[in-house]
């Protein structure tokens, strides 16, 4: 058992505040990804939970012991860290087996224990190794068996991936995939890559400045995002965005351009609000709005179009081949239930 | 088109020239020079290991060779282990700390003449400052340089004074240079204050503080101004030390030769320490 929950807790530093009330319940074995921009807190919250910051006010609770102001030694957490803070004077053995070591464990326990966590991670050949010989993944691999070898509470990783390249990245990101659903820790994961995050977590928190924004499993945020700031934020190519008024049963856009509305949508007419689609919601359609396409970027798997519609740039993913070409007059369209409809003033979601 | 071959060996000349000329071909000539002797004459002639044959009998090398040895086995590891420890007070973010630093490095801009000379008067036995200190808190005046037995300890004092400041730098680069996650990982994975001391500064500290142990020692064994304008290797010979021992061979008794061998002798002891220390502070990486 490892829950945790924090509750309105607030961090500053000096003047500056970087936290602005963060109320967050993590259940046993969950895997949560903290996702925002950067710059908007993820880490300092992270930090704070291990500790390695102290709390302007609010609190942590592990297991229910609130440990708020407890060191990171009385907290039974383990940090994975995005540059992986080896100990470069250790090998890949006393690397994971240090903090075994001074918990005063005994050397044939520590050597199990390094040795049953190598093999999990597939660093069995590379436990006399120094950090400085060992690749960017390698690194990442010991960085995370230094974690599990202690079986903690509460996983915390801070981006770990984002030092290493495409392929590797998704490659690891498998491979912590898989590590959760063998461990069943609980674990919460700092990351801006939203790929990662959706692929990943059982739950979803977008920060933004210092606050949640929204919380939920992946698919539910990404379908039915609580604001524009979430919606633009999850899914990539990112969500498109037009601003204008509504009409009667439909939304103009600022050049007059007639675009949808959620069926049975009916609100206030004359309110501006942020019409929002994702690009692999619009397509080619009969009867519908129509555009110009202006870019045209094949993927291999997927056509990615930039159609200039109500007078600005709309991103569509189609997930075949296309024979167009920039210049080309198109007829999108777009269903009922994949229009966001957002205040423009607040960006709050208008319907459900 | 010059060779390739050749090419750099080229843009190393310069620096081979002067590391021979400035280095090489000095401790060559100064080994030659130990060979040689002057005669009542006057003129130079080679007398073999004369020299060196003469300081093996001489009471006085042999104490001014102790006295070296004294001096380094006590000043080096002082040095090390007062700078270490100044770096790691001034390494603290605290409000005001560059006040601290800015003192501790201010010794290093005053010349090692002028600070003996200070000393001089700051030590004295009738105008010091801080003989009038010692005997208001009651524990009296002391000595200092006027006498045999705390002589070469003031000597120590006073270099350590002046060199401390210097080496915490190095020192507080190489503290700047550990990544604070490195820390913060071991404090994660349960270390005390002491135990990330022991465990990640320390070792972590071994470059920095090989190279200033090295360095300090190839200093320490040319120490001599202070000796010279203080004590003149005195009370009665316990501030002796071998770079004095060469100075008055050559200066006061016009012995060249016999003055190059004891630079020679002095030479060889640093390389082989040097030697020993680089090995002592060799990671464990570079061990395996
Ligand atoms: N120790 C600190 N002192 C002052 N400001 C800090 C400190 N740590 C982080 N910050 C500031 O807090 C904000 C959030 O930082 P961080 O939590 O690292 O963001 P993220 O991980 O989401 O990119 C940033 O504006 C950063 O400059
Ligand atoms: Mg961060």
């Amino acid at each position: 058992m490892s829950t945790m929950t924090i509750d309105n807790l607030r961090k500053s530093f000096g003047a500056t505040e970087i936290l602005r009330g963060i109320d967050l319940d993590v259940a046993d074995g969950e895997f949560v990804a903290l996702v925002g921009p950067s710059g908007c807190g993820k880490s300092t919250l992270l930090r704070l939970i291990a500790g390695l910051e102290e709390a302007s006010s609010g609190s942590i609770s592990i297991d229910g012991r609130d440990v708020t102001r407890l060191p990171p030694k009385g907290r039974d957490v383990a940090m994975v860290f995005q540059n992986y803070a080896l100990y470069p004077h250790l090998t890949v053995r006393a690397n994971m087996g240090f903090s075994l070591k001074l918990r005063g464990d005994d050397k044939a326990t520590i050597d199990s224990k390094v040795t049953d966590a190598a093999a999990v991670l597939g660093l069995d050949a590379l436990l006399e190794r120094y950090p400085g010989q060992l690749s960017g993944g390698q690194r990442q691999r010991v960085a995370t068996g230094r974690a599990i070898v202690r079986d903690p509470k509460l996983f915390l990783f801070d981006e770990p991936l984002s030092n290493l390249d495409a392929k590797l990245r998704a490659q690891m990101r498998t491979e912590i995939k898989a590590l959760h659903q063998r461990l069943k820790n609980t674990m919460i994961y700092v990351t801006h890559d939203q790929i990662e995050a959706m692929t990943l977590a059982d739950r979803i928190v977008v920060m933004q400045a210092g606050r949640i924004e929204q919380q939920g499993a992946p698919l539910d945020l990404y379908d039915r995002p609580a604001n524009a700031f979430v919606g633009g934020f999850l899914g990539s190519p990112a969500m498109n965005f037009v601003k204008g008024i509504l009409g009667s049963g439909l939304f103009l856009a600022e050049d007059g351009t007639q675009l949808p509305v959620p069926d049975g949508f009916d609100a206030e007419q004359g309110r501006s609000v942020l019409w929002g689609v994702r690009p692999e919601a619009i397509g080619p359609v009969d009867q519908g709005f129509s555009g110009v396409v202006e870019v045209v970027e094949p993927t291999g798997p997927d056509t990615q179009l930039l159609v200039r519609v109500a007078g600005q740039p709309l991103v569509v993913l189609m997930h075949k081949r296309m024979r167009v070409s920039p210049g080309d007059q198109m007829t999108l369209g777009v269903q009922g239930a994949d229009i966001h409809l957002f205040d423009a003033a607040d960006g709050r979601r208008l319907h459900l | 088109m010059i060779s390739s071959r050749w090419t750099p060996y080229l843009f190393l000349a310069p620096a081979l020239a002067g590391l021979l000329i400035f280095r090489l071909i000095p401790i060559v000539v100064a080994a030659g020079g130990s060979l040689t002797g002057v005669s009542l004459m006057g003129d130079m002639r080679f007398v073999g290991l004369e020299n060196f044959e003469y300081l093996m009998t001489d009471p006085e090398f042999w104490s001014s060779l102790n006295i070296t040895l004294l001096f380094n086995v006590i000043i080096n590891p002082l040095q090390l282990a007062v700078a270490f420890g100044l770096a790691l007070l001034v390494f603290r973010p605290l409000r005001g700390v560059w006040l601290y630093r800015t003192l501790l490095v201010l010794p290093m801009a005053v010349s090692t003449g002028i600070s003996a000379v200070l000393f001089g008067l700051f030590l004295d036995g009738n105008l010091g400052p801080l003989n009038g200190f010692l005997e208001w808190i009651g524990i009296g005046a002391q000595p200092f340089h006027r006498s045999a037995d705390q002589a070469l300890y003031t000597l120590i004092g006073i270099a350590t004074w002046k060199g401390a400041g210097y080496w915490m730098l190095f020192l507080l680069a190489g503290l700047y240079s550990i990544p604070s996650t490195v820390h913060e990982a071991a404090a994660i994975d349960g270390a005390s204050a002491w135990q990330r001391f022991r465990h990640v500064t320390l070792p972590l500290m071994r470059k920095p503080m090989a190279f200033v142990l090295v360095a300090d020692t190839a200093i320490n064994f040319l120490f001599f101004a202070p000796v010279y304008i203080l004590t003149s290797g005195g009370p009665s010979g316990s501030t002796s030390v071998l770079m004095f021992q060469a100075y008055r061979a050559a200066f006061t008794f016009s012995d060249i030769g016999r003055s190059l061998a004891v630079s020679t002798i002095l030479l060889a002891i640093i390389l082989v320490i040097v030697v020993l220390e680089f090995r002592l502070l060799r990671s464990p990486e570079e061990r395996a």
